[in-house]
């Protein structure tokens, strides 16, 4: 009993650094935002029966969100047939027609470059992005889902290639095209916007 | 490394993900070239502003949340590791093992129905069918031989299908056959015609009358002899090569034992 407590205990303390970063992981993936009390709930509970195999002194985020992540997946695949590994599958498979088009086409940040407002954003950032309502930053990360899930655990967990691609059982290389892509469209995205609220219409050309 | 080599590898260098020779030639030019430092600084800069996007706001829903998952994973949890199930945990587990029983229940019920366990019952839902059409026969053929050679091999017991004699000036008139199942036993089905209504016939092996209720009475010494409120007879008589032969009608029982006396002749 008493073992158990403290086995319970550790968990628990473990978990506390980490309850924001999932929570928002989850809040962001989940499709359905009806689940997001029973994805976190779910994913703790497999993580906890699983807590043995935790080597304690190891990366406790990284370990638990891959729970997370699995556990996200398997919610959203209620509303769609696609598995996790189709997913990111079908991301491999997109990553290498893009590569293979990247020959006749310009690099996707090349072409940013060449765009004068990409450059006005540069200078001054949260000129744009402290203008914007909530319902466009929402609509900012309206990327596909295997580019969406490299960025943002990059972006809240802040983990290294090599966790992520071992949080999605993915190669680092699919991690880094997916993250590439992720940043470009970004970039992209706030362009526009930059263009259609007229911001920096003064300045640019 | 030059300007443009630099700044391919702008997004490793700001993830930090680069080996450490390439590392140190990347800082190297950025602290002697001003225009590339500068596009780094600002680089990282938009992405952190992107970044504090996602992680400025605080959700006030999150602390509720947690709050919610924590309580349910105490109460997950401690069952398991205690000592005994408390209430609550067995009040849980009720309702779904309730929910379970009663679908098996149902499950049972509507397989007992889909499968008579007595053959009266089981052959008078096959002659219903063959009267409304829902069973036609596989062979159909005014000719014993013929029906006769459609059976042959199907089944481990002889099946012979012979001309019936008219009785009492009814002319009893061969239509078909076909295997079936009843209640998983595979039966030959002779249908006949007598006055314009229907007559089945059933021939079984002996060995699988036991896997029905009413004929085990029927072994031990009950004359099975039927009649249900529609008024169809069923008689069963078993010949000598240990089959049993059923049949059923709407007509009386002294018609329906001389169709089956016919097949135990044979």
């Amino acid at each position: 009993m008493t073992k158990s407590n403290e086995k319970k205990g550790l968990f628990i303390e473990l978990l506390n650094p980490n309850k924001d970063s999932l929570y928002r992981v989850c809040k962001s993936l989940v499709w359905n935002s009806n689940d997001i009390e029973d994805a976190l709930q779910t994913a703790i509970m497999s993580a906890y029966k699983s807590f043995d195999k935790f080597e304690e002194g190891s990366n406790f985020k990284a370990w638990i969100i891959k729970y997370l992540i699995n556990t996200v997946f398997n919610f959203n695949r209620k509303y769609t047939r696609q598995s996790m590994f189709e997913t990111f599958h079908e991301g491999i498979l997109d990553a290498g027609k893009a590569s293979h088009d990247e020959h006749d086409n310009p690099d996707m940040f090349e072409m940013l470059e060449r765009e004068n407002i990409y450059h006005e954003i540069l200078k001054n950032p949260l000129k744009l992005l402290e203008g914007m309502d909530k319902s466009m930053k929402d609509s900012l990360l309206k990327l596909n889902t295997a580019e969406r899930t490299v960025f943002l655990l990059k972006a809240i967990t802040d983990h290294s290639y090599k966790e992520i691609a071992n949080i999605l059982e993915i190669p680092v290389g699919t991690v880094m095209s997916h993250l590439y892509r992720a940043r470009a469209k970004l970039r992209e995205t706030l362009c526009d916007y930059a263009r259609e609220s007229g911001l920096f219409r003064n300045k640019g050309v | 490394m030059n300007c443009k080599e630099t700044r391919q590898y702008i997004n490793l260098f700001l993830d930090s993900e680069l080996d450490p020779k390439t590392n140190l030639e990347i800082s190297e030019h950025l602290s002697s070239c001003e225009e590339c430092n500068t596009r780094f600084e600002q680089e990282e800069m938009l992405e952190k502003s992107l970044v504090s996007i996602l992680k400025e706001d605080k959700d006030s829903k999150a602390e509720e949340t947690w709050e919610g998952v924590i309580s349910r994973f105490n109460h997950q949890v401690e069952p398991e590791e205690g000592m005994h199930l408390g209430f609550r945990p067995l009040w849980r587990y009720l309702v779904p093992a309730t929910a379970a029983v009663i679908g098996i229940i149902i499950i049972l019920i509507m397989y007992s129905r889909q499968e008579p366990k007595e053959l009266t019952v089981a052959a008078q839902k096959c002659h219903l069918e063959y009267m409304t059409n829902k069973i036609v026969p596989t062979i159909e053929s005014i000719s014993p031989g013929e029906v006769s050679g459609y059976f042959s091999g199907k089944f481990t017991f002889p099946v012979t299908v012979s001309e019936i004699q008219d009785i009492k000036s009814h002319h009893i008139k061969l239509f078909g056959g076909k295997v079936c199942h009843l209640n998983g036993v595979s039966v030959a089905y002779v249908m006949y015609h007598c006055c314009n209504a229907p007559v089945s016939v059933f021939i079984l092996s002996a060995k699988d009358v036991g896997n029905f209720s009413d004929m085990k009475r029927y072994i031990a010494g009950n004359r099975i002899l039927s009649k249900n409120e529609r008024g169809i007879t069923f008689v069963a008589v078993p010949t000598k090569q240990d089959t049993f032969v059923c049949v059923i009608a709407d007509h009386d029982t002294e018609l329906l034992r001389w169709i089956a006396d016919n097949f135990v002749k044979t």
